[in-house]
């Protein structure tokens, strides 16, 4: 027999459909059942107190992963280690000859870029705009941090209150720099930019975890701006964040209108659905 | 499927249980430490989920995009009730303090659906609860939570 949901006590009905009533994604009859008990005394607050709950409760899990030992372990299940350093050695030498070729391609197309960007100002003279392109510059600002960090943060620092101090006093900001209010456990603030495009400022920064063995590293990159304004791509909708995913070959990038007039941007290794889950389980803590 | 040293592998099936099902381990860690309450216990529980996921690869082939994290959460579930008389040493972190206080099955609505991020319809299936048995384990597992004072 199928389960009609007004089955349940009220208690039961309007605890287990908290996520679906902070989603708007109640049946009518189910939400004719928990309005009013949410008027009453005794559960007015109730959803937002379930929201923080929950965003604590995810931030909390994500100090638990497995470690990179653990992983090798289960990858080897279908591809035994002798295999995959076969298979790594060929791709590896593949790789060699591509990281030369790509290096002479790149030095190649940077020259191109220099020489096309002046040859705009040369007869466009300064009148014309550069447009800003976040996915795009944000990107190779992600792979260049990721590559050396030091040169490219104004301020190493694994103090987030400091961050935050140097974020809001940042002077010319036409928008509200961002930081994540929370961050997973086992992860640090390792310090924060502005990045000056002239045709855009962006605030920057970067979050790592790992030795240096493993180290890993997120950045969350914020400029003013809507949504919209970026390439069109598939929204998500994660428990009411609003966000829309973008991938390189090698970094998965997650934007969301973090406040009104500014956007922002998370760029890392890891999948996007993950990405959200940081970007979602920050605005939680926030509320 | 997992190989022997002689037998060949097949590529599409390692790339399915790759960029499929092994991108979901730590979400299953997650569920497995509820479930347990243990580090060991939970490394033991994800590595025999990966074990039966990695012998049934073929099976899955149309079902990994979108599904595995479904399929990871209910061999995982299956795989710990078939354990269930190990013990384990609990910690004593702030989840753990948390978590303690409810029932497994309770812990497992929770967990599926507000950290693994399955919706109720996909946590009863995996669970092997029935719907309403489900809602009723979820609402007492938030509403310990929330009126228990969680310290998260």
């Amino acid at each position: 027999m199928a389960f009609s949901p007004t089955e349940l006590k009220n208690e039961d009905l309007l605890y287990s459909y908290l996520d679906e009533y902070l989603d708007g994604e109640l049946t009518p009859d189910v939400l004719a059942k928990i309005e009013p008990l949410l008027q009453t005394p005794e559960y007015s607050g109730l959803p937002g107190r379930f929201q923080a709950l929950r965003g604590k409760l995810q931030l909390a899990m994500q100090s638990y992963y497995l470690k990179e030992d653990e992983l090798s372990a289960l990858n080897a299940l279908v591809m035994p280690p002798s295999e995959k350093q076969k298979a790594e050695a060929t791709s590896i030498e593949a790789l060699s000859r591509g990281n030369i070729n790509s290096f002479y391609r790149r030095g190649a197309v940077l020259l191109l870029i220099v020489v096309a960007i002046g040859a705009s100002v040369w007869k466009f003279g300064r009148t014309k705009e550069r447009k800003f392109r976040p996915l795009e510059y944000l990107g190779y600002e992600a792979l260049a941090m990721e590559e050396d960090a030091q040169e490219r943060l104004n301020l190493p620092s694994h103090d987030p209150v400091e961050v935050r101090q140097y974020l809001e006093s940042y002077p010319g900001l036409e928008f509200k720099a961002q930081m994540l209010a929370g961050v997973p456990a086992g992860w640090q603030i390792d310090g924060a930019t502005v990045i000056d495009y002239e045709v855009a400022k962006v605030a920057a920064v970067m979050y790592e975890r790992g030795g240096a063995k493993a180290k890993e590293s997120f950045f969350f990159f914020s400029f003013a701006g809507e949504l919209s304004d970026l390439p069109a791509s598939e929204p998500g909708n994660m428990r009411g964040l609003i966000f829309q995913t973008y991938a390189s070959n090698e970094l998965n990038l997650v934007a969301w209108q973090v406040a009104p007039g500014v956007v922002a941007l998370l760029v890392g290794r890891r999948s996007a659905p993950e990405l959200a889950e940081i970007a979602l389980a920050s605005r939680s803590a926030k509320d | 499927m997992a190989t022997s040293a002689n037998q060949p592998i097949d590529e599409s099936l390692v790339n399915i249980y790759e960029e499929h099902f092994l991108r979901h381990a730590d979400t299953v860690y997650r569920f497995a430490f509820a479930l347990t309450l243990s580090l060991d216990g939970a490394s033991q529980c994800v590595r025999e989920t990966y074990k039966v996921i990695a012998a049934n690869l073929a099976k899955y082939v149309d079902t990994a995009e979108g599904g595995a994290n479904s399929i990871l959460i209910e061999v995982c579930w299956r795989v710990f009730n078939e354990q269930k008389s190990k013990a384990f040493a609990s910690g004593h972190s702030a989840v753990t303090k948390a978590l303690q206080p409810l029932a497994i099955s309770a812990r497992a609505a929770l967990v599926a659906i507000d950290v693994a991020g399955l919706d109720a319809v996909s946590a009863a299936r995996v669970l092997q609860m029935s719907d309403k048995d489900l809602r009723v384990h979820l609402a007492h597992a938030r509403r310990t939570l929330l009126n228990g004072g969680a310290q998260l």
